[in-house]
């Protein structure tokens, strides 16, 4: 009698909890995708941390390593460097490898990647120590950025970019990821950097309003470098429309910009995880474009989108299922249909996809 | 196995074929076109099966370039018997293939995976990489090339320039001792006259 009492007693109280908490869910994530996709999360740092080297590197790449560390630091399980060698030996891994010039990267190609990169991780360390570190990486990247000190003036269309490092020619990912290893290390805003790239950024914007090139078309969205899409002529694609906006983000452009407001319309329009949208064939970049999809939804703030079709999607729930299904069997991520970008590396895949949960999950 | 065995034959049928100044013009566009053709089907089997196209597309790039270094083995022969015009574009064209090997071998790096061994052989092969790493410039990264060969996405490295002077050297090394060895017959020509003279 007591029993059956207490189970009509509690039972309500559980089912009001269990109710009360979706609907509290502060992203509006379905709890039990959530659960998901924290399960997800945890398999996919499993398998990192089975494929990590001794040295405690990824692929023996400066850049898969700090993405790797990344994806441990900024997980739901809150890891920091008093978790042991798989986070520590990552981070001495990458201090090994600063160059003179400031620049981390075990290569002379990449270096704007390597750096900016491990420029993110350490940030995300929180630990003072590696101040000097992102000083000398902030000045590389600072010098990396095509301006009047490489013979170029503010009317041609590299100026204020930032390209691989092994040339000079810029493009809006090498852009993107080096603003927003310049964001983490707390780059002061009014460092003449971010003015300059914005004009790099604006100029890969089809937005003939504020791109001052021929070639600007008005759909809003963002192209891989002024006046080149690898989808054909200057056409938009998914993985630069949101590289573009995060890097608008950076730079510290308002949300209601106009700029923005086209390049978030775009990305409504647009809207599919199904594909990277715009791009050749759809899979070339595909989880490039869920990392940086997931982390300019999170920074622009929309907890849900409305599609052409005037459907409404919560990007969140979307993402995780996508990913979830997409998981391999050992935890890990690969793109098993391009190995453009290093898509065919399971290390960095798993790495992006984690990150982009970790987005999701904030 | 078959088409190996194929390619290989060829191979060989052109290294065991009497070099001297008997051989024709003829014969050489013959042994190619035979060559050519078997790495073709060679190509053509590789990338059918999914299952063997990582082993097959490195084995492949072994023959492509074993057939390119035949052909400029059998160009320098030609050089040294009648047909040096010939030879002059044959070397010519061998160059520029090589030069261009980003442009028409780099879907090959893709279709394989991005094996390592494979993408950094496509970029090694290719002059403009030697000149590449003594410049510190990558080349693959730059516009036209990123634009117009697939390799400027992939993962590659270049070879460490002791590799292009190891090549260099051996290269140096082959012409002074085909040259040398001209003038050692010529010397022993001269010593014998000399001693049948006396």
């Amino acid at each position: 009698m007591k029993t059956k009492t207490m189970v009509a007693l509690v039972t309500p109280i559980l089912l009001l909890i269990a109710t009360f908490s979706q609907a509290a869910d502060p992203v509006g994530m379905n709890p039990e995708l959530r659960n998901k996709a924290k399960r997800a999360v945890d398999a996919g740092l499993h398998y990192l941390r089975g494929q990590q080297a001794e040295d405690g590197s990824w692929s023996n790449s400066v850049g898969v390593t700090a993405l790797g560390l990344r994806a441990f630091l900024q997980s739901h399980r809150g890891y920091d460097e008093t978790d042991g060698a798989f986070i520590t030996k990552p981070i001495e891994f990458m201090l090994a490898h600063i160059n003179e010039d400031g620049s981390i990267s075990e290569t002379n190609q990449n270096r704007n990647y390597n750096t900016a990169v491990c420029m993110t991780a350490l940030a995300a360390t929180g630990n003072e120590e590696y101040e000097e570190a992102l000083n000398g990486a902030r000045n590389f990247l600072i010098n990396l950025q095509i301006d009047e000190g490489d013979g170029y003036e503010s009317e041609h269309a590299y100026y204020g970019g930032i390209g691989y490092g092994g040339d000079e020619r810029p493009d809006l990912s090498n852009a993107y990821m080096a603003l927003e290893g310049l964001q983490a290390s707390a780059t002061d805003p009014d460092d003449p950097v971010w003015e300059k790239a914005l004009l790099f950024v604006s100029r890969s914007q089809n937005r003939s309003e504020s791109n001052d090139q021929e070639w600007a078309g008005n759909d809003g969205g963002f192209t891989y470098m002024p006046g080149y899409s690898p989808n054909g002529g200057t056409a938009s694609y998914g993985g630069m429309t949101a590289a573009g906006l995060l890097s608008l983000l950076f730079a510290g452009v308002d949300k209601e910009d106009p700029r923005i407001q086209a390049a978030y319309d775009w990305i409504r329009s647009n809207y599919t995880l199904e594909q990277n949208p715009g791009s050749d064939g759809g899979t070339q970049g595909l989880y490039y474009y869920y990392n940086v999809f997931a982390k300019s939804m999170a920074a622009y703030g929309a907890d849900t989108l409305v599609d052409a079709q005037d459907n409404e999607h919560n990007w969140r729930n979307d993402l995780a299922e996508k990913l979830l299904s997409l998981q391999n069997d050992d935890g890990s991520w690969v793109n098993p249909d391009s190995p453009r970008w290093w898509e065919g590396n399971k290390e960095l895949v798993t790495a992006w996809s984690v990150i982009a949960l970790n987005a999701a999950l904030k | 196995m078959i088409l190996v065995y194929a390619a290989v034959t060829h191979a060989t049928a052109i290294l065991l074929m009497p070099l001297d100044s008997t051989f024709s013009l003829q014969t050489f566009w013959t042994l190619v076109r035979h060559c050519a053709i078997a790495t073709i089907v060679f190509l053509a089997a590789a990338l059918v099966d999914p299952q063997t196209r990582a082993i097959f597309t490195q084995l492949l790039l072994t023959t492509v370039m074993l057939f390119l270094l035949l052909v400029a083995t059998l160009a320098v022969v030609l050089a040294r018997t009648r047909h040096q015009a010939a030879a002059r574009q044959i070397v010519l064209s061998i160059t520029v293939a090589l030069m261009l090997t980003p442009l028409w071998l780099g879907p090959l790096a893709e279709v394989s995976g991005n094996l390592p061994l494979l993408s950094n052989a496509i970029v090694g092969v290719s002059p403009f990489s030697a000149i590449a790493t003594t410049l510190d410039f990558d080349y693959l990264r730059s516009r036209w090339f990123y634009q117009h060969s697939v390799l400027g996405s992939l993962r590659y490295e270049y070879f460490a320039w002791s590799g292009y002077a190891l090549t260099l050297i051996a290269v140096v090394a082959g012409c002074s001792l085909s040259a040398a060895d001209g003038k050692f017959t010529r010397i022993a020509h001269l010593f014998r006259k000399r001693v049948t003279a006396s």
